[in-house]
């Protein structure tokens, strides 16, 4: 360790976000890096969860990697109450000193972070596609990546004076680790020690929408680009996925078009998937729109343009008239599946 | 007030005076009117400057890259790209030929 403080890096700690007591897969991804980092540096991951009845998630978190738990559980936080959480975490980062602190960039994610890092007047980035431990102008520290110049380039950015380090990891980028049931671990659960005050914005309900699978989530996913549209539009890209057995989603032009909603959007100013198969389909691949993909195990591109930048982060690619291809395409999966 | 969250919406309560960030689909802006450019013009402008900003409790040296604990420690360019098998032959062969290949890795 070449720190300026010994105890600087000892504790990592993970806010574990959940929802009517289970954990949104993001907690989880986070959670294996947190554990990642932890490892060389010799430190020790905690996570805190914050619910009305969500105790029950204790175990799976110490299964996936932490070795205490907070939890704090309070019947008027069944909601996410913005005043509320910052409060508690803030009291538990200014009690067990972290040195990183991770997120997961959700809309609540992207809510909470900040406002602790402001009470604590310490640094955060934002939707971060990775975290690593790096020497930097002679010290070991957190170096975050996001992406930036409409995804042209990764930006690392660091937090060199200020405790703790914190970050907002972006759902779907980093790789659940598989569960050891054998885990054990410290779980501690903490008065939520709230007062009026931690009550300014209240929220009073949640209101689900329905058919919105989780996008980060799917095994296949199928997203249509500017171009697919006038080979059969949206239709023939729900034919498609449903033929694949994917979920769809879509490129920025698409959902500015309307074809594609915005909850589906794929890239840098939307969601990052890395699912089993990725299909591009009628969309030429600018780079804020290929980082939302970029880590899929299989990438399949289908483009009229033979010389479209789509195909240079593809592993298959068809450059073809997508009114015909298409079609085939849906046809031969449909054909013995 | 109604968040957008993954998966639904959050209805939030709050007491004025508050600070409420809105998405950009909250309203569509519209159009200023002749008359609405020319009444601009007329307008007094006033300028703030950083003295409001310090009795309003705001410190100046915490504002900006100057005040940010965070700071670019270099950029890279992201290696995505990947070797493609790029898949010939009339729609109705190239689409076969992509679907036993997926099949034969298992990708589907």
């Amino acid at each position: 360790m070449n720190l300026s403080d010994p105890h600087d890096m000892k504790e990592i700690l993970v806010w574990a976000e959940q929802r009517d007591g289970r954990l949104m897969p993001v907690a989880l991804e986070i959670l294996g890096k947190a554990r990642e980092l932890a490892c060389p540096l010799g430190a020790r991951v905690s996570a805190v969860v914050i619910g009305e009845d969500c105790g029950a998630c204790a175990g799976e978190l110490v299964a996936h990697g932490a070795e205490r738990v907070f939890i704090v559980e309070d019947a008027r936080l069944g909601l996410y109450q913005a005043d509320a959480f910052t409060a508690i975490l803030c009291r538990i980062i200014g009690e067990t000193r972290p040195g990183l602190v991770l997120l997961g960039a959700t809309a609540v994610g992207a809510d909470l972070a900040p406002a602790v890092a402001a009470r604590l007047a310490t640094g955060l980035t934002a939707h971060c596609t990775d975290v690593h431990i790096e020497t930097i102008d002679g010290r070991e520290q957190p170096v975050m990546t996001v992406p930036g110049w409409r995804g042209n380039m990764m930006v690392k950015i660091v937090c060199p004076e200020r405790r703790p380090v914190m970050a907002t990891i972006r759902p779907g980028v980093m790789e659940r680790r598989a569960p050891d049931s054998s885990r054990k671990g410290d779980i501690v659960a903490l008065e939520a020690g709230l007062g009026e005050g931690d009550f300014r914005a209240r929220t009073v309900e949640w209101v689900p929408e329905a058919g919105e699978e989780e996008l980060e989530q799917a095994k296949i996913v199928v997203s249509g680009g500017f171009g697919f549209y006038e080979a059969g539009g949206i239709a023939l890209l729900e034919e498609l996925a449903r033929a694949a057995g994917g979920v769809t989603a879509g490129s920025r032009p698409a959902c500015d078009a309307g074809w594609v909603p915005e909850s589906r959007l794929i890239g840098q100013s939307g969601r990052t998937v890395s699912p089993d198969l990725f299909i591009s389909v009628g969309a030429s691949g600018a780079p804020h729109y290929t980082t939302g993909f970029a880590k899929s195990k299989i990438i399949v591109a289908v483009d009229r343009n033979p010389k479209a930048p789509i195909f240079d982060v593809a592993d298959f690619g068809i450059a073809g008239d997508l009114r015909e291809v298409l079609p085939a395409f849906v046809a031969e999966l449909k054909r013995e599946a | 007030m109604e968040r957008q969250i993954e998966g639904g919406i959050l209805r939030v309560e709050v007491e004025l005076p508050a600070v409420i960030a809105v998405l950009k689909r909250i309203n569509r802006y519209r159009l200023p009117t002749i008359l609405g450019i020319l009444e601009a013009g007329k307008k007094d402008i006033t300028e703030v400057g950083c003295a409001a900003c310090e009795c309003a409790g705001l410190v100046v040296e915490a504002m900006g890259l100057g005040g940010s604990p965070t700071r670019v420690a270099g950029i890279f360019q992201p290696h995505r790209k990947r070797k493609v098998e790029m898949i010939g032959g009339d729609a109705k062969e190239a689409a076969r030929t992509l679907v036993a290949r997926l099949r034969e890795i298992d990708a589907l």
